[in-house]
């Protein structure tokens, strides 16, 4: 009768130790295979940096009732009474964004990150799949401890990703933002929180063949929350105002998380 | 496994023959005995109502119907409950299409002038209840699409359940916590109107026609759960009977010897 750990291989055996290791070892593996090949995260970065750009391009972002407005109606008829007097002196600059420019620009912001994310993040388990490397990685590692190592390194793509996009689209759409620690808090928490919600549909999807036009139409039900705290704390960030998302946002991730954690093995176990 | 549930098709229940002058009874004491109630802003023409709240009650219902038996797939052990959940989500997506449907009807009439409007105005408001319900519309026809695509029925069941699941946790969500964010406003849904705004006749028509719409429901269900269970046993071969594919190919050899 020989013991269970000798008949265990010897990948198996080695990395039979906590649930930490299990997860730190997925999680460097994606990173080392992401670094080496960049597959998502050039899938990621690439939509977003051209679907900014065509925006930024097409879309209307400054102007009349965006970043100007009309003068009182007095001054405004003195003006037009000296001769020359063109259309544009009777507006001026508004002193900050206007709430309608920080609605747009925050809603642009995460339709751009949600779309790109969408085509990117499935590509953690569409890529198990793919190579045939997923049993391995169900023999080796728990379920969980694979759920977690995943989650993690979508989180940290969506990190990245926020990280590159933040400067062209402050370049590009010229935001003035009112609260700064508010707007930096968001954008990161926002990401993450997408990444975490979707990492089992992601799992989903790869079981389902990798179809990954799938991602889309299942994201959006489970993502909408994430989006609408996001685009709205964003927006109020921007603008000044009061509507701080961040509780919100972080306790429907934190529900989200918890319960594909309870599911997960449901997906992913044969 | 003999199916002591699938019953012949000899004669209905009696609660089935109770559904004609059900929905009789709902259509006559909607126009004849419920008054006019002045909470609404054209009482006239709301008596959709009696129609379009029970769908919207009953397609929440469903939905958590087809949640409940998905979760008893995962944790359980009997494999029909993914018939269980999809038909009873089917059932929900058919509601929550009349739902919308009656909805876009009634807001036409209550809240955009009536007929007094052009005839494409008024049947959206982006009400915070409309929103809501266009969502989990959405999510309804996902659950169907990864259905669709998925081949192994193991795993369909499987994803599908979990799917079902994420679902039912993302719509209350939906349905409390969005209505008060600032860009969804204040619903202009009479929200006071099942609470305390009926008289005692529309009261009775109201929770008369939910029993009744539940019925049909109900009837629908199980006719769809009637049709997956001869599915299976067609599928399935009857123990100790001859298997027929076998039989064809057995019989050339014999003649040749």
């Amino acid at each position: 009768m020989s013991s269970p750990a000798q008949t265990l291989p010897a990948s198996r055996a080695a990395t039979q130790g906590s649930w930490w290791s299990e997860v730190s070892a997925v999680l460097v593996k994606d990173v080392r295979s992401e670094l080496r090949t960049r597959a998502a995260l050039a899938t990621i970065l690439l939509f977003a940096l051209v679907v900014l750009l065509i925006v930024a391009l097409t879309v209307i972002t400054e102007g009349f009732g965006l970043t100007r407005e009309l003068l009182p109606a007095d001054e405004m008829r003195q003006i037009l009474q000296q001769p020359g007097a063109k259309a544009i002196d009777v507006t001026r600059a508004t002193t900050g964004t206007s709430v309608t420019r920080a609605s747009i620009l925050s809603g642009l912001y995460w339709v751009i990150l949600f779309f790109s994310a969408m085509a990117g993040l499935p590509r953690a388990f569409v890529k198990e799949e793919e190579m045939r490397t997923a049993p391995v990685l169900r023999l080796t590692a728990r379920p969980s401890a694979v759920f977690a190592g995943k989650l993690l390194f979508n989180a940290a793509l969506s990190l990245v990703v926020t990280a590159v996009l933040l400067l062209p689209f402050l370049f590009l759409f010229r935001p003035i933002v009112a609260d700064w620690p508010s707007f930096l808090l968001h954008l990161p928490l926002g990401a993450v929180g997408m990444a975490g919600a979707a990492t089992i549909l992601g799992a989903m999807v790869a079981r389902a063949g990798g179809k990954t036009y799938l991602m889309l139409p299942l994201s959006f039900p489970i993502l909408l929350p994430v989006l609408t705290f996001a685009i709205n704390g964003t927006a109020a960030a921007i603008s000044g105002n009061e509507g701080n998302q961040l509780l919100p946002l972080v306790s429907y991730v934190v529900l989200m998380v918890t319960v594909s954690s309870f599911l997960f093995e449901m997906v992913w176990s044969e | 496994m003999s199916s002591p549930n699938v019953k012949s098709a000899g004669g209905l229940s009696p609660w089935k023959w109770l559904l004609l002058p059900g929905m009789v009874a709902v259509i006559l004491l909607s126009y004849l005995w419920a008054k006019d109630l002045p909470v609404f802003p054209s009482p006239k023409t709301a008596r959709i109502f009696f129609w379009h709240v029970p769908m919207a009650i009953l397609s929440m219902a469903w939905f958590f119907i087809a949640a409940f038996y998905s979760g008893r797939l995962l944790f359980g052990k009997d494999p029909f409950d993914d018939h269980r959940a999809s038909k009873a989500a089917e059932v929900g997506l058919l509601l929550t299409v009349l739902a919308t449907v009656t909805g876009a009807v009634f807001s036409k009439m209550q809240w955009a002038g009536g007929l007094n409007s052009p005839w494409y105005e008024g049947y959206w408001q982006w009400d915070p209840k409309q929103t809501a319900i266009a969502i989990v519309i959405v999510i309804f026809m996902a659950y169907f699409g990864l259905r669709m695509s998925i081949d192994n029925p193991t795993t369909r069941a499987r994803l599908s359940a979990v799917y079902a699941i994420l679902g039912a946790i993302a719509v209350p969500f939906l349905y409390y916590t969005l209505p008060h964010l600032p860009v969804f406003g204040t619903t202009i849904h009479p929200t006071d109107v099942i609470k305390q705004g009926m008289d005692s006749a529309y009261r009775s028509t109201f929770w008369l026609a939910n029993l009744v719409f539940f019925g049909f429901a109900l009837w629908a269900y199980q006719l769809q759960l009637r049709l997956a269970r001869l599915a299976e046993r067609r599928t399935e071969l009857p123990a100790g009977a001859a298997e027929p594919r076998f039989e064809a190919i057995r019989k050339p050899a014999t003649e040749q010897q």
